[in-house]
């Protein structure tokens, strides 16, 4: 059987439906540090410039050795070579 | 996780080994890359160097010497984590010892290839034709093993340890005296590139 509700009881439903929900203060920030720390299996929050070396640590030691040994070869010359050899023994 | 793909990883991809989870199989991989590279600097290469040059010049197998850099090597090697250790229980880091010797122990592939190329060039200097572009490579590799290691060093620090910025330049300076104090007594026995 079929109740039929009251207009009043009705609208107080309605009320209550359109009411926004606050969460308490700091909830949102608990939860999305939550939701980062479980996404990044290191537990850690990285800046974007460490995940970007963290992540292919090779790809950012090549990049700084050769701009180095670039420089160095560009401003030594043949001294390169010849310390090189210093530091082989 | 099987141990190839510790290894895969710790070079490739790094941020899913060296962090504070209980990895499967990551210290029996950091073990063998330890002793894999001071057995390397310590015994094997001595002895390839020894045969290929002894009929070239006057020399002599010290091998009592190549156990001290070995055992001397590994001492630094437990030195090394267990200063990391304490540096850690110190700032109150809630850190386990294992989790420090099996990621420091990753941190050993590329002093591990560094040894391999110096030895390479003792061994086979015919390989470094001596030229500004051959220096341009070699240096590049040198370095670049350098700041890898430094990396390693940042990841140990950042993601395992969890060091703030303060924090981290007190463990450095700290390190820093030891280290030197390692290096120092490594070269005196003989340790040409340094194990740490």
């Amino acid at each position: 059987m079929i109740e039929i509700m009251d207009d009043r009881e009705l609208e107080k439903m309605i009320k209550t439906v359109d009411i926004e929900v606050v969460p308490p203060e700091g909830l949102k920030e608990k939860l999305l540090a939550r939701v980062r720390d479980v996404d990044d299996k290191t537990g850690s929050i990285m800046t974007p410039f460490e995940r970007f070396i963290f992540e292919k640590p090779l790809r950012t030691a090549c990049s700084i050795s050769f701009t180095i040994s670039g420089l160095l070869w560009a401003i030594m010359g043949s001294g390169l070579t010849k310390l090189l050899i210093g530091m082989i023994g | 996780m099987n141990i190839l793909n510790i290894l895969y990883q710790s070079i490739f991809a790094p941020l899913g080994v060296v962090n504070r989870e209980n990895v499967k199989g990551r210290l029996q991989v950091s073990v063998v890359i330890v002793l894999l590279t001071t057995l390397f600097g310590s015994i094997i290469a001595p002895v390839i160097y020894f045969y290929t040059i002894r009929n070239k010049y006057e020399i002599n197998l010290d091998i009592g010497n190549m156990f001290l850099r070995l055992s001397l090597s590994i001492i630094t090697w437990l030195a090394a984590c267990t200063l990391l250790w304490l540096m850690a229980k110190i700032f109150s880091k809630g850190i386990e010892f294992g989790q420090i010797v099996s990621t420091w122990g990753l941190s050993y592939i590329p002093n591990f290839l560094c040894i391999v190329l110096y030895e390479l060039l003792l061994i086979k200097p015919e390989i470094y034709s001596g030229n500004g572009f051959s220096a341009f490579i070699l240096s590049s590799f040198f370095i670049m093993f350098l700041v890898w290691k430094a990396i390693y060093y940042f990841m140990i620090m950042k993601l395992v340890i969890h060091t703030t910025l303060g924090e981290f330049f007190v463990i450095t300076a700290v390190l820093a005296i030891v280290f030197s104090v390692f290096m120092v007594i490594g070269f005196r026995v003989g340790i040409q590139v340094p194990m740490l």
